[in-house]
């Protein structure tokens, strides 16, 4: 793995119940993005203001590829860390224009200019430095919110969940846009969001946290086929975990024979992620429900004892409700999980 | 080794103090400060011993008491009344011209009380201007303006407002949508007034009621130009020649206004008042043929509180101007003469508006961004010294700095009335910081933060300029205050120190009629403009 850009090490904070943060040691590679994955509660915003300084943790250190920045013995206050944040809803300053808004974070009045407008230029806002906040879109406003975090050039860039008052189309194209320039920027930067597309999408790396834990760090592929856990399969992407006897490379199902990458325990619990799933005419199932999206179809099978399937195929639905089919495995080895 | 800080940081975390010590230390200080005027009361009394005791249980004591009470319950229920209905009436009626009305309803409140009692008890009295307008008709001018129903018409007259005010935001704030839902459940029209409107408005009502009753028990010019015997004025009688009595009848006033204060807080209605989307029309009642009765009861309210004395005053002013006078006014006035009392008056109010805006700032900080209930209880004493009246504070702050070696250089000084004024009025001004401080979202200066700026520049780039509209807004209530405030300056200004209150109240004493026109149209003026600039332009932001 690349140098670390950020480091955090058993760090651990306790405010109220939902806010608590226990033993988190994560490392974002320098010049990356890591997105922070988790449900609402996990502790993810909670971690990311610990880094930024607007927490003061009860225990553990945190650093940067340059310095250390808190310890049991120090703490560097936000102001002096370097680290700029983009927060929901930009927070942008609105007795400020958009101009002072991005320089707010410079010092020196001779590369104010400058700088304000090329920070500008590169989020697609150029000659809008006059502008009052209030009279920006919401993309807009997040575009600005990002100038204004990017331009005194920090060392670390925090996001926390910046589309998330977005419409669904307008969050799809900011993402794409996002994600190019922190790329092409090199900086490293800490995404959070409850989105899993959207932490595939920004994460060159993804944290998932649940109750103030790390439960996985990956990359998203490996996230979707390897995860750690029964809650990670079922939390990022759609999952069917079935009951399957392992101890050798494979593990036997009621769709049959499933391959496995890693050998199992003799009882177990196996992910078939719907798209690995096929259909063919046959006995056993039966189509309850589905669902056409277009470029694929989702099916509800019901089998005996009421079990349930999700599967997905590309095209169009070649059955109907109530048609009686046959389900198997088709998708690459799998993992399972510990009955 | 002993660290200082740390001990203290020690000590307000083990008190269950939410908020940093660099709030904590001033706000302490200045609650101390509010609660001397008070404290010094209760300790004078103490002190007396038996003498206080005697008299708190004299007849002589009773008389003012009951006085005082019927006065100040009289004056509350029917400005409660009238306030409510007239917030009604422009609300959620038909009523002609309501959106004029909405402005009008309001301005008695620029008007002091004592001079609107001055200005019609001369002009009704015998040779005044109502018998000189009303002779060529061969009329008698009416009875005099006098007594308990003296006062009771002016108060009731300049007090309404209290009322009509927050009754008439809450009234309009209501969401329709609660009043139909309640008559699409089959609720009538007056079983929807008392099951949805009045448990959402009551609260409303109320705090208008207790200011007008606070108000009252604090009233000394009404009801010593009315010749109407109060605490109030046995306080300000006795305070020369025998000042045990006036400490006790002072306790009086004040466990009173405290006691009314604290039942009206402990009965309010604390519960989410929900407030309807702005641009959403209610449903007009139409009044039908009581237009034109209800047209002239608001012209009624209105023409008491403020048409009739203004008329009277700008009589009086136009002639002592013109200088073709008689009887009374004969006396010429001059514009120019008015030059430093105006400018007294407004630099003590802005002085004092200023100071108490920034004394309150670490409190309202502690109230508003850490809340708790030690914060909650600073705040109770702010507000406390609100409902004692200004007349005690400067009373006990005049007395005690006489009383205490040292402090003489205090008496009868600038310092000690601006100091009276604030602890006064000081709930206003921390009432307006507190919105302030809840109108800066945290964010913004976790944004500064993390972008590099430290807490004085946050607080001058970021805080500041977004709590600006509330702390002017709090500031100009402050300032206004300070300008109608008679007794606590007669008591407490140095000695030939003039403000317009001040200025009036002499002129009026001496037959000066014309003079005090000229002063009380030019304190109203001034006021207005001040109300306009400083509340009114403001005053989306103190919702």
């Amino acid at each position: 793995m690349a140098a670390a850009g950020l480091l955090t090490k058993n760090l651990s904070f306790s405010y109220g119940d939902a806010n608590t943060i226990d033993e988190v040691s994560i490392n974002v590679p320098w010049g990356t993005v890591t997105a922070l994955l988790g449900p609402s509660g996990c502790g993810k915003t909670t971690l990311l203001r610990l880094i930024a300084g607007l927490e003061r943790p009860k225990s553990g250190t945190i650093q940067t590829a340059r310095e250390t920045l808190s310890t049991s013995d120090h703490i560097t206050p936000p102001e002096k860390r370097r680290i700029g944040m983009v927060f929901q809803e930009g927070a942008l300053f609105p007795h400020l224009s958009v101009a002072e808004n991005v320089a707010f974070g410079l010092d020196k009045e001779a590369l104010r200019n400058q700088a304000v407008e090329s920070a500008l230029e590169l989020v697609g806002l150029s000659g809008m430095g006059s502008r009052s906040p209030e009279s920006l879109s919401g993309g807009q406003r997040q575009r600005v919110a990002l100038a204004r975090a990017l331009a005194p050039k920090p060392e670390v860039l925090l996001l926390d969940e910046p589309f998330a008052n977005l419409d669904p189309a307008l969050r799809v194209e900011l993402r794409t846009e996002m994600a190019t320039l922190l790329q092409q920027l090199n900086i490293t930067s800490v995404f959070v969001t409850h989105d899993q597309e959207e932490a595939f999408v920004m994460g060159a790396q993804v944290i998932v946290m649940r109750n103030g834990q790390v439960l996985q760090c990956a990359t998203p592929s490996e996230l979707y086929s390897r995860p750690a856990n029964r809650w990670v399969a079922t939390f990022v992407g759609e999952a069917n975990v079935l009951p399957g006897k392992g101890g050798t490379n494979s593990a036997e199902t009621i769709v049959g024979s499933v391959p496995l990458a890693e050998a199992a325990p003799e009882e177990c619990e196996v992910l078939l992620r719907p798209e690995h799933l096929a259909l063919d005419a046959g006995e056993g199932w039966e189509v309850e429900q589905l669902e056409f999206y277009g470029h694929d179809t989702l099916f509800i099978v019901r089998g005996q004892h009421d079990q349930r399937l999700m599967v997905r195929t590309g095209g169009s639905p070649r059955y109907g409700t109530g048609d009686r089919i046959s389900v198997h495995y088709q998708g690459p080895p799998t993992v399972a999980f510990e009955a | 080794m002993l660290h200082v800080p740390a001990l203290l940081r020690a000590v307000i975390r083990a008190a269950g103090l939410r908020g940093p010590l660099w709030l904590w230390l001033p706000a302490l200080i200045i609650a101390t400060l509010f609660l001397i005027p008070i404290g010094y009361l209760v300790a004078r009394n103490i002190t007396e011993g038996s003498a206080t005791f005697t008299i708190l249980f004299s007849s002589s004591t009773a008389k003012p008491l009951m006085n005082t009470l019927l006065l100040a319950l009289s004056v509350s229920a029917a400005a409660a009344a009238i306030g409510t209905l007239l917030a009604w009436l422009t609300m959620r009626t038909d009523l002609p011209l309501r959106g004029a009305w909405r402005i009008i309803c309001p301005l008695p409140l620029v008007l002091p009380s004592f001079v609107a009692a001055a200005a019609l008890q001369a002009a009704l009295s015998p040779g005044g201007l109502a018998e000189e307008v009303l002779h060529p008709f061969g009329l008698q001018s009416p009875t005099r303006m006098e007594g308990f129903w003296g006062s009771f018409f002016i108060l009731t007259a300049v007090c309404y407002p209290y009322v009509y005010l927050p009754a008439a935001a809450r009234i309009g704030g209501l969401p329709p949508s609660l009043e139909e839902a309640s008559r699409l459940l089959g609720k009538g029209g007056l079983g929807t007034f008392r099951r949805v409107i009045w448990p959402q408005v009551r609260s409303a009502i109320q705090a208008g009621t207790l200011l007008t009753f606070l108000y009252v028990v604090s009233d000394f010019g009404v009801v010593k130009l009315m010749g109407f015997e109060t605490l109030s004025t046995n306080v300000f009688v006795n305070r020369l020649y025998d000042a045990p009595l006036a400490f006790a009848l002072g306790i009086i006033l004040a466990v009173v206004a405290l006691a009314v204060a604290g039942l009206e807080r402990a009965s309010a209605n604390r519960s989410q008042i929900q407030l309807a989307p702005s641009g959403i029309r209610a449903r007009r009642v139409a009044l039908g043929p009581w237009k034109i009765p209800a047209t002239l009861g608001a012209f009624l309210a209105v023409g008491a509180g403020l048409l009739a004395p203004i008329s009277v005053l700008a009589w009086w002013a136009i002639r002592g101007l013109t200088g073709t006078g008689s009887g009374f006014d004969r006396t010429r006035v001059e514009l120019s003469a008015l030059g430093e009392p105006v400018l007294n008056t407004v630099v003590t109010g802005l002085v004092t508006a200023i100071l108490a805006i920034a004394l309150v700032l670490p409190l309202a900080y502690l109230t508003s961004r850490y809340g708790g209930r030690a914060a909650a209880a600073l705040h109770t004493i702010v507000a406390s010294s609100f409902a004692v009246p200004g007349l005690l504070i400067a009373l006990a702050l005049v007395f005690m700095v006489l009383r205490i070696p040292g402090l003489d250089f205090l008496y009868l000084s600038l310092p000690l009335l601006v100091f009276a004024y604030i602890v006064h009025f000081g709930v206003q001004a921390l009432r307006s910081a507190e919105v302030g401080v809840a109108t800066v979202d945290r964010r913004l200066e976790e944004a500064a933060r993390t972008l590099g700026a430290g807490r004085l520049r946050r607080f001058l780039r970021i805080e500041l300029p977004l709590m600006a509209p509330a702390l002017a807004a709090g500031a100009g209530l402050v300032l206004l205050s300070t300008m109608k405030e008679l007794p606590a300056t007669l008591l407490a200004a140095p000695v030939g120190f003039e403000t317009l209150a001040t200025r009036i109240w002499n002129a009026n004493e001496d037959g000066f009629l014309a003079d005090m026109g000229l002063t009380s149209i030019v304190l109203v003026a001034v006021s207005a403009g001040l109300t306009w600039l400083l509340v009114i332009r403001n005053s989306n932001h103190l919702n």
